[in-house]
């Protein structure tokens, strides 16, 4: 395992990273561009490549925008709409994992934007059945959300013949550097199964000890390469052609239309994520587990590779919150039908044996000797950046709406506009 | 439906096994008379050099097993690349050797010549003569195969099933009675390859 | 008539199909199978896999994986060092076995290679530098100029009974900006062995530009074929458009599709697009 000189991530990512001579990661090096490429340039190319899609006749929308109530889906919109002057259909593949404040904030973007929306709600038994049956095989209780996000704007694609779908940035360019900016980077198929699907299609869950039939994960193939070769269908990503900095772009729509920031259970990023009970919450637990990082560290990571964060500090922050238990277990659990035992069973199965280590078949885990040593053998001279902001501080805004459930899942729920208000926020 | 695939510890037979699991038909591998009998159809595969594989052959005493099951019990059997060029009367890699005589011919070396590059490797489609009907009968116009040889069957007209056309016309696949063979690779050349073997393991399906 | 072949060049750093830049610098793509299988189902005509490791039981394991996954041929190239490589690459799928360090440090193990498997599985490759107005090889191993003369190379290499030739250039690696078109037609036109390209290719024009002038057998493609859903049928229809005989070698189509500089698809007419409402798009048989 080697680690960077700069950042906190080591070779053990599940994406893959590669460190150089100098001892820095790809994830960092691509980083880099961030302050070295012509962004009026590239602003320039996504503009051609738009304007070839604007739909002149008025027949069809522009192009397909995959949103949720978190995520820069604001942004997102607010550059393809208001800045491109395009025409989009926004698209929303339905998490079940709802938080009011995530309803509220679609309910918002939807409003505010002015935008059409179609939404893909699988139904929740069906979602339930493929959720255990995708925790028992790879550990994941998110399966079906990566799944149907990256499917539900591809299917649409070809089936209204909207061609181009506008991603806002791309995960592994962001956090490994799998690609330059420069490469311009679409949109794969193989990209979904091998980063999101565990290296299988949809149709491998299709089994017996699960029951999972073939029709329960109908929604969640993808078309066929014919069709989206006839359509013609491309995914571009923004963050290609802008500096994509996703702290200060939710700031940004926090000013202009008022989106809620919430505190999360694993993370002290309020803007990323709050849509979901799970995400920064049992979900970042089970990474946690399986990989000996969560989300917080990634947070600390891109927050110290702008700048804001010292590497001592994204240390400290990272190993704060990931040190936190999740509070939201039980919400998973009476909603999946599972219990404590049972979970952790399943949980432990999947659980990096290399990174964990405990007394007997029912102690507290804790960190190996492995992973300790490791981690001491990798200390080396750090490669510093230039703190250009401090302290980091993250806003947290909250609607005076009252929404029917506060305390669980939201299939499906009403948002209310009102002014969102600016609370303390959280200070790094 | 099964299919044998005669083990003489050359040729990759990975590959044709993955094919034909893709195709949903089950295979297995041997060399011994009694099990081989029982397939459906054999599939010969090769990858070397002709004495070399013949040696191993005889060594086995597949010669006589494969004569006996294929000319007298007519058991299909499909010859893949150098288990093509074996099924000849002769070869002449690097030294003149007997082949196993199940169709009439012998194997030559190519020969170089201006814009004939030797190995000839790369894909390339095929045309199909009367008596290939049956091995090509699945095949779409697109359809190209991968071809890597340095050697080539001459065959009798009446035997040739399809030529490539490479500096004039050569051998591409020959037939005689439910012996069938392709000096290309069909396990190597994606659907275009899937189609070719099943219309062999219709062909060995009809008893 | 052969088509010359699309062949997709998989770098293996560490276990990971990686980017290549200089053969110095890499970003980290992916499962090298999951690429190998992609790139197959796209009708890639010939993947080469190169394996940058020297971890033997590593390679061969790659090796077997990666072949598992595709059913189009695959070279595999790097960490060969005895016999036992060979052939636990070809016995774990591979169809041809490269070879550079043995071209020169030890070409009994290629000529071994050769006469065991035959000389359709031996490929050389070669990596070319540019030095002094002309062409030199690069030793990787040396870090360093070979003084060997790169025509008095390919003479031995055809000596050794190799199959192939497979020329990289370091210089042009991960640059996108073109092939060293000149060389690679002089090398096509000197030697009776079929000759394969790679380094450079950024765009499907200079693919083509490649094929017209210099007529490989094959052009191998590294980075570029990652960046876009397709990337292998957007390249065949570019040759197939300046008149290259290239394999139609999957259902999906981009015969009817307008391109952009890079060769990525432009939008098809609005009329085209809501008449494909009502057509059916046919499934492929085998």
């Amino acid at each position: 395992m080697k680690v960077c000189r700069r950042c906190l991530y080591t070779t053990l990512h599940p994406l893959g990273l590669v460190i150089d001579r100098e001892g820095i990661c790809s994830g960092c090096r691509v980083h880099e561009e961030k302050d070295l490429l012509n962004w009026d340039e590239r602003w320039k190319r996504l503009e051609k490549i738009v304007q070839g899609y604007r739909c002149r006749s008025g027949n069809n929308y522009d192009c397909v925008v995959p949103v949720s109530g978190a995520r820069d889906s604001f942004f997102i919109v607010h550059t393809v709409k208001r800045r491109l002057g395009l025409n989009p259909l926004l698209v929303t593949y339905n998490k079940h994992y709802n938080t009011a404040v995530g309803i509220r904030n679609l309910a918002r973007l939807r409003t505010a934007m002015d935008c059409d929306l179609f939404t893909m709600i699988v139904d929740p038994e069906r979602v339930k059945k493929i959720t255990r049956a995708t925790f028992r095989r790879w550990g994941s209780i998110y399966w079906h959300c990566l799944a149907g996000q990256t499917v539900f704007p591809v299917q649409i694609a070809v089936k209204m013949k909207i061609p181009l779908i506008i991603w806002g940035h791309h995960q592994g360019l962001d956090q490994v550097g799998m690609f330059s900016h420069l490469d311009e980077v679409e949109m794969s198929r193989r990209h979904r199964r091998n980063h999101d699907l565990f290296r299988q299609e949809a149709e491998a869950l299709v089994h017996d000890h699960d029951f999972v039939r073939p029709a329960d994960v109908h929604p969640y193939r993808y078309p066929p390469d014919e069709e989206i070769a006839a359509v013609g269908v491309r995914g571009i990503y923004l963050g290609n052609y802008m500096r994509w900095d996703t702290k200060a772009q939710h700031e940004a729509m926090m000013d202009i239309y008022d989106y809620e920031a919430a505190p999360q259970t694993r993370t002290f990023d309020t803007y990323n994520d709050l849509d979901c009970w799970m995400h920064s919450d049992l979900h970042d637990y089970i990474k946690w587990a399986k990989w000996g990082y969560g989300r917080a560290t990634d947070h600390a990571v891109r927050e110290l590779r702008f700048g804001r964060l010292s590497r001592e500090k994204a240390r400290a922050v990272a190993q704060e919150y990931e040190a936190k238990p999740p509070a939201n277990t039980d919400v998973f659990l009476d909603w999946i039908g599972m219990t404590q035992n049972g979970f952790e069973f399943i949980l432990d199965q999947h659980r990096n044996k290399d990174i964990w280590e405990r007394d007997g078949h029912h102690g507290p885990w804790r960190h190996s000797a492995k992973w300790r040593e490791a981690q001491a053998a990798a200390k080396m001279e750090p490669n510093r950046l230039e703190i250009t902001e401090t302290p980091c501080k993250f806003r947290v805004r909250k609607s005076q709406a009252i929404c029917d459930q506060e305390d669980k899942f939201i299939l499906v729920g009403k948002g209310e506009y009102l002014p969102a208000a600016e609370c303390p926020s959280l200070s790094l | 439906m099964k299919l044998g695939i005669v083990d003489y510890g050359l040729g990759n037979v990975g590959s044709i096994r993955t094919a034909f699991q893709r195709l949903g038909v089950s295979t297995f591998l041997s060399s011994n008379e009694r099990i081989l009998r029982a397939a459906d159809g054999l599939v010969l595969p090769g990858v070397g050099a002709f004495s070399t594989a013949m040696g191993q052959i005889r060594k086995k005493g597949l010669d006589r097993v494969l004569k006996k099951l294929v000319k007298q019990e007519k058991k299909p059997l499909l010859g893949i690349c150098l288990g093509m060029q074996i099924l000849a009367e002769w070869g002449e890699e690097f030294v003149e050797s007997r082949g196993l005589g199940l169709i009439p011919g012998r194997v030559c070396k190519l020969q170089p010549g201006r814009n004939r590059k030797i190995p000839h490797v790369g894909w390339s489609r095929v045309s199909v003569h009367p008596p290939g009907m049956e091995i090509f009968s699945r095949t779409l116009p697109s359809d190209a195969y991968y071809f890597d040889h340095s050697y080539a069957f001459e065959a009798k007209p009446a035997l040739r099933a399809a030529t490539v056309s490479w500096d004039g016309q050569m051998v591409a696949g020959v037939v005689e009675g439910r012996v069938w063979g392709v000096q290309f690779h069909p396990e190597k050349s994606q659907n275009a390859g899937l189609r070719l073997l099943k219309a062999f393991c219709v062909h060995s399906g009809q008893g | 008539m052969n088509s010359p072949r699309i062949i997709a060049m998989i770098v293996v750093h560490e276990g990971l199909h990686v980017q290549s830049y200089g053969f110095r610098k890499y970003l980290p793509i992916g499962s090298p199978v999951e690429s190998a299988r992609e790139y197959d189902r796209w009708g890639i005509d010939e993947i080469a896999l190169v394996l940058l490791d020297r971890d033997p039981k590593a390679n061969h394991r790659i090796v077997a994986e990666v072949s598992g996954a595709m059913a189009a041929p695959l070279l595999a190239m790097g960490g060969i060092r005895t016999e036992e490589d060979a052939k636990a690459y070809i016995a774990g799928g591979a169809d041809k076995v490269g070879f550079n360090f043995s071209l020169t440090e030890n070409p009994e193990l290629v000529l071994k290679t050769a006469r065991r498997f035959g000389q359709q599985c031996v490929v050389a490759s070669m990596d070319l530098v540019r030095w002094a107005g002309c062409w030199a090889r690069w030793d990787y191993w040396k870090n360093s100029r070979s003084k060997e003369d790169v025509f008095a190379c390919l003479r031995r290499i055809e000596l050794l009974q190799a199959g192939e030739i497979f020329l990289n250039f370091p210089e042009k690696d991960g640059m996108g900006n073109g092939m060293e078109v000149q060389v690679i037609q002089q090398i096509v036109k000197k030697t009776p062995l079929p000759v394969v390209a790679a380094g450079g290719i950024g765009t499907t024009g200079q693919a083509c530009a490649c094929y017209l002038r210099a007529r490989p057998s094959g052009i191998g493609i590294g980075n570029r074929l990652a960046h876009f859903e397709h990337s292998v049928l957007l390249f065949k229809e570019a040759l197939k458009k300046v008149g290259a005989p290239v394999r139609q070698s999957v259902h999906a189509s981009y015969a009817e599709s307008p391109t952009d500089a890079m060769g990525r698809p432009a939008r098809k007419s609005e009329k085209f697009l809501s008449d494909l409402l009502f057509r059916r798009i046919e499934p492929e048989k085998i």
